[in-house]
């Protein structure tokens, strides 16, 4: 329950902070480039998640997986 | 001008025949694609990636994988996509049991035959070999006010001994002159296991090839939840939060693994019933809770992008991991260098035991409990570091190439007698190459 309230704490002062930052719509030129999402490789980020996924301990966290795998 | 059009022509026939081909493949009716296609000049054509992974451990397993994803962009901003993987695996996998300075032999899962294992050699499953598919579908349907979305997604997998199906829904909503994006997804996964030969009864003793008790088909399922905020920082940089929780109840336990049993002052593998060596059949808890703090940042540094990340995992079992990763992009004209580092560390799981004692053996086989000697749960620090080449094709298309080198380094938990002299978890090295093409 501990993680979960910090978790919450910690977010609601970022959210906070948050109003400060950002760009107005006529700067997101860098942003909307390709390179620049999130998520650019998906396809690579897709293979790494199945590959440590099935090699050590740990998943998740970024995202949802895509699907169940018997290796671990 | 005419030789422009001509190419122009000659790729948008290309496309569009590889995309009839990718809806047929993946069920849309050509008629469809078709019907889409026309309708897709004024929104978005479908965009195909197709993907090509190999994946070599040395003396171990071989992975190579085929992977193909098509989205199309629609007039209202929805979004819909499709992926379909195929997995074929071959080679030799660790069966949990340590080397020792004896030959040893041990019953292929399906029961009906042994492998041998020489001297000083880590114990390896050279039957293992299985082939995967998966399937996925998402949708992003944005809502009423264009400031918020709902992501959705489904997939399907199938392998020799496992089938999972599992779904997924995301709201996210844009606050702050969509600086700033929160999002709240939940998700669930069923899973059938069913092991080759049968389930083993957990922390029964590996018995010499021939009939044995065998329990039948078994489940499992998981429900996760993930909270995430997305903030704009300034013209150049992204950062992204995530906190997630996964739950999942059911069999856990790797079917295929078990643990050496060894006297505790020599080291030397005690005689088992039947086989030479006594090895248990491991158990894992029936029920798992993951915890996950994600942080990223994305910088634009003068037309390069850096990208970072850190993960914190925690879980109800004691494993504890970190992992960095770092991407650089090198960006010119028409080609980019990416290089990549990744590490990654781990604790071990409180039941993590690289081999057990006669007694305790003699405890757990009467009064239960958990116990594995998976190396994947135990004490392990791993660093990926690689290289990506992306260019485009003579024709504009997106095309990239990578190439990486994944090294396991894991540590024994307890080492009695001869045993010290033994590699008891050696490392595990890998090669990683893979090839991507969009259009």
């Amino acid at each position: 329950m501990k993680p979960i309230v910090f978790t919450l704490l910690l977010g609601s002062v970022f959210i906070s902070g948050c109003s400060s930052m950002g760009v107005k719509p006529w700067e997101r030129d860098i942003l909307a480039r390709d390179d620049m999402a999130l998520e650019s490789a998906s396809m690579d980020s897709a293979f790494d998640d199945h590959i440590y996924f099935s090699k050590e301990a740990s998943s998740g966290g970024k995202g949802f997986g895509g699907g169940g795998c018997g290796c671990n | 001008m005419n030789n422009q059009n001509r190419k122009l022509k000659s790729n948008k026939d290309i496309r569009k025949i590889l995309t009839s081909a990718t809806g047929c493949l993946l069920g849309v009716t050509t008629a469809g694609v078709q019907a889409e296609s026309d309708t897709a000049n004024l929104e978005g054509e479908w965009k195909t990636d197709i993907a090509v992974l190999g994946y070599t451990e040395t003396d171990r397993v071989s992975a190579f994988e085929p992977a193909i994803a098509i989205k199309k962009t629609f007039e209202d901003e929805s979004v819909l996509g499709f992926k379909l993987v195929f997995d074929a695996l071959t080679g030799a996998s660790a069966n949990g049991a340590s080397a020792t300075g004896e030959v040893q032999t041990f019953t292929r899962p399906s029961g009906s035959g042994t492998y041998i294992t020489g001297k000083d050699e880590t114990p390896l499953d050279d039957t293992f070999r299985d082939t995967r598919i998966n399937f996925t579908a998402n949708y992003e349907q944005p809502l009423s006010d264009r400031l918020e979305k709902i992501v959705w997604g489904a997939n399907i997998s199938n392998e020799f001994d496992f089938t999972s199906f599992g779904g997924s829904g995301t709201f996210m909503r844009d606050l702050n002159q969509r600086n700033t994006t929160l999002s709240a997804g939940f998700s669930f996964e069923i899973d059938a296991i069913k092991p080759v030969g049968g389930a083993p009864v957990a922390l029964t003793e590996m018995q010499a090839a021939g009939p044995s008790t065998r329990e039948g088909e078994k489940s499992r399922n998981m429900v996760e939840m993930l909270l995430g905020v997305t903030q704009v920082v300034d013209r150049n940089t992204l950062m992204q939060f995530n906190y997630g929780v996964a739950v999942s109840n059911g069999y856990h336990t790797d079917a295929y693994k078990i643990v050496s049993v060894v006297d505790e002052v020599t080291g030397v593998v005690a005689p088992g019933e039947s086989l030479d060596g006594k090895y248990l059949y491991e158990s894992r808890p029936d029920g798992r809770i993951k915890h996950s703090l994600f942080a990223k940042v994305k910088r634009n540094i003068s037309g390069d992008v850096a990208d970072a990340s850190y993960r914190f995992m925690w879980d109800d079992w004691g494993v504890a991991s970190s992992t960095i990763d770092m991407h650089y992009r090198f960006n010119q004209k028409s080609w980019y260098l990416e290089p990549h580092v990744r590490y990654y560390s781990q604790q071990a799981a409180d039941f993590y035991h690289t081999s057990i004692t006669t007694t305790q053996a003699t405890l757990l086989e009467t009064s239960g409990g958990d116990l594995t000697a998976d190396y994947r749960l135990g004490e392990m620090a791993a660093t990926t570091i690689g290289l990506k080449l992306g260019f485009l094709t003579p024709g504009g298309n997106k095309s990239s190439i990578r190439l990486e080198y994944y090294n396991q380094t894991s540590r024994a938990s307890d080492v009695y007698g001869a045993q010290s002299s033994q590699d008891l978890v050696p490392d595990v090295d890998a090669v990683i190459m893979q090839y991507n093409y969009s259009f």
